[in-house]
């Protein structure tokens, strides 16, 4: 399984590469082959984790890459990994069917979308920080020329926003990687492991942990690793009391490390008030790529909060929890409120993706299992809700060529599946109990509920939204889709064909699927969210 | 006299040899006028340079008397400027039917690598002032190459800066002197520690005036966009790349004392260095994005990269932070070399390098524009690109002395601003990037004429370089052992 999860990285590159020698046909197909390798790939793992839940990492893969800059080709997957990586493979290959019919390049396209495909991978399966940082990095390059050449009027523009606002938010995490290099001695240290890690990670009596030899508990000294230099993240986090006690120009190394990580992810996630670049990139881009942006890569900022800042500086992110939550209540409301006011149906399906994803910042910063685990499960939701809500809009833009949420009405008579779709995304994404985006939501408001204080009252204003957010979707579905036919030449608009069909239907499956029974991604997330929520609370009183 | 000449150790000089050869053998095939041989000039210099490159590295450090002293960085340095030497003439000798006399052209390149050369593997003062003025003299001449307005004036303004630098650098050395009574970098470094107050101080600033201009360093930075943007691309891609290499080493070799190398600079000293280091990194960053033109968006790109140059250089004489500066000098120079190539063919089809004019030209010549976003890609440091891994270099040696030692942490803020302004520069490469491949043409453009294959093969090598040198991640370690 671990040869798998590296083709997951390798197997797109080179059907990218293959992209330009075969004809401009297969490319499509290509593309559609790399996304479902890895959909199986993420999917099997999935099941695995859901079936014999565990907080370990499972299909670790590690070849040394350079021992000069002490980085290593680590992958490997926990139950979070695995669902992104699914998540990842799934909105790529419905991305790519709705695209299906790309006339303009399509072997650029295509071969764009698979090198996007392989930096997200990495991204989701990398245990190795340089390699994650690499990855995160390497996300912009196709995205510029996807928005840029194939996007909409001002697409120039918004590309260009995307690349150097995403951009300034990573940079300081490059200094991070070369704190945390030089902050452990170059022949290692000792730490000691916290029993519930060891547990966790390798079983009680184990003797070693993460390829690491463990010297065992001997009455009052607790188990010890030596951990070697490097920026595996497995070793970082076991040397997190380590880094809170590093100076780091002024600073600790913990500190400066969570801020440069925060700013990053609070740019991708997006939390306000660093998302104005979102409305721009999502408006600007193809249906395909915004599909793309909503459904995976605002779900990178998620991942990094859970696989770097959480573990290598739990104290940290304890002590700006509470701002975390406002910022995340902040984003809540305000891309509610802000999706109420629009008329560009794509900006305003943009602004609802702030509004959701705000509950992925919530949770986490709540510190409850249940919050944690609820934040996870509203990324993967959200993934699947945006990625209707946008091939929606997008199947509504082929046929009228604009997007002008007033401009239309009374959808539903000549486009009925289109009609009862949009109302299936719209209640899911609203969560409506026994769709898909009420278990994410859900379990982050019972979490902010049980939290400490400010987080019940963070929560009691965050149920706020639950009731915007029904009100602009609902009102939305209203204005296109109900009542008299607004314009005579909609009525000769054609319902869904098979290929787009064939784009919504798995995403509305799933949505129904996880709605009525998310037991299965609850159980493999929740091992990985518990050992997180242990180390956030776990040490300092 | 025999005998003295017998004692020089001419095996390490055969590089310098070889050039001055080169020089007189264009000079007389030049002389001959015959137009079968047009090309003869630049394809004899990029010969002399290759076959120069070969013996370039010395089997062991070699002294020349008290002037020269070639180590394993000077051979590194002087592999490098005649390996870009080479691929530029051999672009050269592609599109001479564009330069009014190659001859006269390749001469000034190939005399341009010599004095690089010699700055590089100086050891005493009078050796890197001879080598930054032949520079000067040959960087005149491309820059004013063809005689064009706009180059004339470029060509100007190069002279009188330079010379004032130039003329700084002498009042300075002949401070030095006399405060030291020896031009020898070894007698020279009693300078650093400060025993002499605040005229060794200034002796060494005056004398170091040469080297900042060479790179473009704040504040002798201000003719940088000016000279780039009136000059013709081919020359501008020797021009911006083969001083700084000199410049770079001849810095480097000063700050190296002899036996053990310490584990950095004194700490006044690479606070200094750092700050400049920052100051220009700030200016090439910031200053870049009001720019619309190709030619100074790369003047200021110079600028910025002169100052994280500057910043490795400060990390000190020990063998991490002297690999670092080489790997940046290489993939650097690679880079812009590449990217003037590129937009020497662009400003070909067009007259000019204003973004306006170079809009749209993914459609005239689509592998010529993705080839500059990949070199311009390069040089704002986006991995897995070849810039990327250079300035990892840089960063990892400044972060790792500011961890270090509580006095050494102004590189380390030193470096949180050079990763500031490279963000920021990267909207001045990327305003570049967009002008290329996403704007629409101004107007139709007749079909474009295919390359030469010489050219074709230089820029495939710079390409391969380029991404080569990005995955290249044992490359620290290789060259630590090497310099």
């Amino acid at each position: 399984m671990s040869a798998a999860l590296a083709s997951c990285l390798w197997l797109p590159l080179l059907l990218a590469a293959l992209c330009f020698v075969l004809p401009a046909t297969a490319s499509r197909w290509l593309a559609l082959l790399g996304s479902l390798a890895t959909t199986l790939v993420g999917g099997l793992l999935l099941a695995d984790f859901a079936a014999f839940p565990g907080a370990d990492f499972r299909a670790v893969v590690s070849a040394p890459w350079s021992t000069a800059l002490g980085a290593s080709f680590t992958l490997g997957v926990d139950g979070i990994g695995a669902a992104m990586l699914a998540l990842s493979g799934l909105i790529t290959a419905i991305a790519t069917i709705a695209a299906f019919r790309q006339e303009r390049f399509p072997r650029l396209y295509h071969a764009l979308v698979l090198v996007l495909l392989a930096a997200m991978n990495g991204v989701f399966t990398s245990l190795d920080l340089l390699l994650f940082y690499v990855s995160w990095e390497a996300v912009l390059l196709p995205m510029l020329p996807l928005i840029g050449v194939f996007g909409g009027e001002q697409r120039r523009y918004a590309a260009l926003k995307f690349f150097v606002y995403t951009l300034a938010g990573s940079v300081l995490m490059l200094a991070t990687l070369f704190g945390l290099w030089h902050g452990t001695p170059a022949a290692g240290r000792t730490v000691a492991v916290p029993p519930a890690v060891l547990a966790a990670h390798a079983g009680a009596a184990a003797t070693t942990l993460h390829g690491l030899p463990v010297t065992p508990a001997n009455g009052t000294t607790p188990a010890t690793v030596q951990v070697p230099r490097g920026f595996d993240v497995r070793h970082l986090a076991l040397q997190h009391e380590a880094i809170a006690t590093t100076p780091f120009l002024g600073l600790s190394l913990a500190t400066f490390g969570l801020l440069a990580v925060l700013l990053a992810c609070l740019v991708k996630i997006p939390a306000v008030p660093l998302h104005t670049w979102l409305p721009h990139a999502h408006v600007q881009a193809p249906t395909a790529v915004s599909v793309l942006l909503a459904g995976v890569l605002l779900k990178l900022g998620v991942y990094g909060l859970y696989r770097i800042a959480i573990p290598l500086f739990p104290h940290a992110v304890r002590d700006v929890a509470p701002w975390l939550g406002w910022l995340g209540l902040a984003g809540i409301l305000w891309g509610a409120v802000a999706a109420l006011g629009q008329r560009d149906w794509k900006r305003l399906v943009a602004y609802s993706s702030v509004s959701h994803m705000g509950f992925c910042l919530l949770g986490p910063a709540s510190g409850t299992v249940v919050g944690m685990t609820g934040g996870m499960v509203q990324a993967v939701t959200h993934g699947l809700t945006a990625a209707m809500l946008f091939l929606l809009v997008g199947v509504v833009y082929d046929r009228a060529h604009h997007r002008d949420v007033d401009g239309f009405g009374g959808l539903a008579k000549p486009m009925p599946k289109f009609a009862w779709l949009l109302l299936l995304a719209s209640l899911a994404s609203a969560g409506l109990p026994g769709l898909c985006g009420f278990v994410g939501e859900f379990g982050v408001l019972l979490g902010g509920f049980t939290g400490p204080t400010p987080f019940p009252a963070i929560a009691g204003f965050a149920t706020l939204a639950v009731v915007l957010s029904a009100a602009y979707l609902l009102w939305t579905q209203k204005r296109v889709a109900y009542g008299p036919l607004a314009h005579d030449d909609h009525g000769g608009f054609a319902d869904l064909d098979r290929r787009e069909l064939a784009a919504l239907l798995p995403l509305a499956v799933l949505a129904v699927l996880v709605g009525i029974w998310p037991k299965p991604l609850a159980d493999a997330l929740q091992p990985a969210c518990e050992l997180l929520v242990q180390q956030l609370h776990g040490g300092r009183p | 006299m025999i005998a003295a000449l017998d004692a020089l150790p001419l095996h390490a000089l055969v590089p310098e040899l070889l050039l001055v050869m080169a020089l007189f053998a264009i000079l007389g095939v030049d002389l001959l006028r015959h137009p079968a041989l047009r090309t003869a000039g630049p394809w004899l210099g990029g010969v002399a340079c290759a076959v120069a490159a070969c013996f370039a590295l010395p089997a062991a450090p070699t002294t020349v008397g008290p002037m020269l002293a070639i180590d394993g960085l000077a051979g590194f340095a002087r592999l490098l400027i005649l390996a870009l030497a080479a691929l530029v003439l051999l672009a050269t000798a592609a599109r001479a039917h564009r330069i009014d006399q190659p001859g006269a052209f390749a001469m000034a390149v190939v005399a341009l690598a010599l004095g690089a050369d010699l700055a590089a593997a100086a050891s005493n003062l009078l050796p890197v002032w001879l080598g930054l003025e032949l520079i000067a003299m040959a960087s005149y001449t491309l820059v004013a190459f063809g005689g064009e307005r706009r180059a004339a004036e470029a060509g100007m303004k190069f002279v009188l800066f330079g010379g004032v630098a130039s003329a700084l650098m002498l009042f300075g050395a002949s401070h030095v002197y006399g405060l030291t009574g020896s031009f020898e970098f070894a007698g020279m470094r009693g300078l650093l520690g400060g025993g002499f107050g605040p005229a060794g101080t200034l002796a060494l600033l005056l004398a170091g005036c040469g080297l900042a201009y060479k790179l473009s360093l704040v504040p002798f930075h201000f003719y940088a966009p000016d000279v780039y943007q009136g000059a013709p691309p081919l020359g501008i891609s020797v021009v911006a790349v083969l001083p700084k290499i000199g410049a770079a080493v001849a810095l480097l070799h000063f700050l190296t004392p002899a036996g053990p190398l310490p584990a950095a600079l004194p700490a006044a000293v690479a606070t200094g260095l750092a700050a400049i280091a920052a100051v220009s990194a700030l200016v090439g960053g910031f200053v870049a994005v009001v720019q619309r033109d190709g030619k100074r968006i790369l003047a200021f790109s110079g600028i910025g990269h002169g100052g994280a140059l500057l910043l490795a250089i400060a990390c000190g004489p020990a063998t991490e932070a002297r690999a670092a500066v080489c790997f940046y000098l290489l993939t650097y120079g690679i880079a812009n070399v590449g990217a003037f190539l590129c937009l020497d063919v662009l400003v070909g089809d067009r007259g000019a390098t204003g973004l306006d004019a170079l809009a749209g030209a993914w459609r005239r010549r689509p592998v010529v524009a993705a080839l500059l976003c990949l070199f311009v890609l390069s040089l704002a440091g986006i991995p897995p690109l070849a810039g990327f891994l250079g300035k990892w270099g840089v960063l990892q040696q400044a972060f790792g002395l500011a961890m270090a030692s509580r006095e050494l942490q102004p590189l380390g803020v030193a470096a949180l601003l050079l990763l500031l302004a490279s963000v920021v520069a990267a909207w001045s490469y990327l305003l570049l990037v967009r002008a290329l491949v996403l704007a629409p043409a101004a107007s139709e453009a007749p079909p474009a004429a295919p390359l030469a294959l010489p050219l074709r093969l230089v820029l495939a090598v710079a390409a391969i370089a380029v991404v080569g040198f990005g995955l290249w991640l044992d490359g620290f370690s290789w060259l630590g052992q090497l310099v």
